[in-house]
């Protein structure tokens, strides 16, 4: 006996709801069942994050400019270093618009996750002090760059029209930044700390080379 | 722009609320919860209050939406020009601009002529039902009077200001004028009452003579 499950339609709040668990049933996994990987190679992990990232980039989309790809490159930043944050956001942005839409603006996109990216390798002292995240310097770049990704994509309205209206174009999204920038900040409050830990067991953080970007620094 | 400062200092307040209710370890988890979803709850406002304000900024000369706000493109809006001296005394000084809810939030000094737009309608069809709509969004200050006949309306009074009060007309109606009706930016060919309308039309109300 067939039952057409394509039959049944969902409310767009039943949906987000239901989303919105899937995300998290998913990162409640990743972090409980990433302790069975031992390898210090940042590979796998790096996969799953970017996995976690496309989907939930996805599965909340139906919330204005709130969702974790801005955080997550972020930690891959601070502790897989520059190449890999550079990759994330390409692989990320690529992923996600096929399903989203993909045009000019993907290559803004991903200029910006990775200008972020890059950003928090680089400060990665100012995030990680004794060995422990210091979560009050990262929320406030997290809400930092919010802005920051959102300004850089609006480069890409320089296409169509004067730079003399570009100001004002970035004055009218503010309201959409704050929301990008307390979007980050949540992610941060509440999956920083899980997720350092399950990152730091992939990398080795007090040898320099685990980040080799940051070598000569 | 009272809202907008009351809808900042609410996010804010509950904020603030939401750091100091929790206890130390949660703090950030518990502001941050707050601070985004009181924000979501309030994104509408706060976007529709936030472009209000900057749309005072926007001055383009070459605006393809008849020099109004970029808040109203792609909407519908009524405007009421007014000849010199005759438009109601709030609106003497420009041409004010009246979003949907009455609120107005920008007055452009520059404009041509006196009188108001009032805009941010969605969905209306009829010339008459947004001319209406414009009218109760106003608390009737445009209210009109108009006679009714075989092949529409004629509209004789907007705001109490009849064509032959500004200027002249003769008996033998050899010289007169009237309130003539604009469809994005061109003589209508059709009465309000016929007009059909598209999803960001602009019409307007002007008075010709002849």
């Amino acid at each position: 006996m067939l039952f057409d499950a394509h039959a049944v339609t969902l409310s767009p709040t039943e949906q987000f709801i239901l989303d919105l668990a899937i995300v998290t049933v998913a990162i409640v996994s990743l972090i409980f069942t990433d302790s069975k990987f031992k390898s210090k190679n940042p590979g796998l992990i790096f996969t799953i994050i970017a996995v976690l990232a496309i989907s939930g980039r996805l599965l909340l989309d139906p919330i204005p400019n709130v969702q974790p790809v801005t955080f997550l490159v972020i930690m891959v930043g601070i502790y897989f270093g520059i190449s890999y944050s550079i990759a994330f956001a390409t692989i990320v942005t690529l992923s996600s618009n096929v399903m989203l839409e993909h045009g000019l603006w993907s290559n803004y996109q991903i200029i910006g996750w990775a200008s972020i990216g890059i950003l928090a390798a680089l400060l990665r002292t100012q995030f990680i002090q004794n060995e422990k995240l210091n979560i009050t310097n990262l929320a406030i770049f997290a809400a930092f760059s919010g802005f920051l990704f959102n300004w850089i994509v609006s480069l890409s309205i320089l296409h169509n029209v004067d730079s003399s209206f570009f100001l004002i174009y970035l004055l009218n999204g503010v309201p959409f930044d704050l929301l990008h920038a307390g979007g980050n900040v949540a992610f941060v409050a509440w999956l920083a700390n899980p997720l350092s830990e399950l990152m730091n067991r992939h990398t080795n953080l007090t040898n320099p080379e685990a980040v080799p970007e940051l070598a000569s620094n | 722009m009272s809202t907008l400062i009351v809808t900042v200092l609410v996010i804010a307040l509950l904020t603030i609320w939401g750091y100091f209710a929790a206890k130390e370890e949660y703090r950030l988890k518990s502001a941050s919860i707050v601070f985004l979803v009181v924000l979501l709850l309030s994104s509408s406002t706060l976007s529709t209050e936030w472009s209000r304000m900057t749309s005072e900024l926007v001055d383009n000369e070459e605006d393809p939406h008849y020099g109004l706000p970029d808040l109203w493109d792609g909407k519908q809006v009524v405007c009421f020009h007014f000849p010199d001296g005759a438009a109601p005394s709030e609106f003497a000084d420009g041409r004010h601009h009246i979003d949907h809810d009455g609120t107005d939030f920008r007055t452009d000094k520059n404009w041509n002529s006196t009188g108001a737009c009032v805009g941010g309608f969605e969905g209306y069809t009829n010339g008459l039902e947004l001319f209406n709509a414009a009218v109760a969004a106003t608390d009737m200050t445009f209210a009109y009077t108009y006679t009714e006949f075989s092949f529409g309306l004629q509209i004789d009074s907007i705001s109490g200001v009849s064509p032959c009060d500004t200027h002249t007309c003769t008996e033998d109606f050899s010289s007169g004028a009237w309130w003539r009706l604009l469809d994005n930016g061109a003589i209508s060919l059709s009465g309000i009452s016929d007009l059909e309308l598209d999803n960001d039309s602009v019409i307007t109300w002007e008075i010709a003579t002849y």
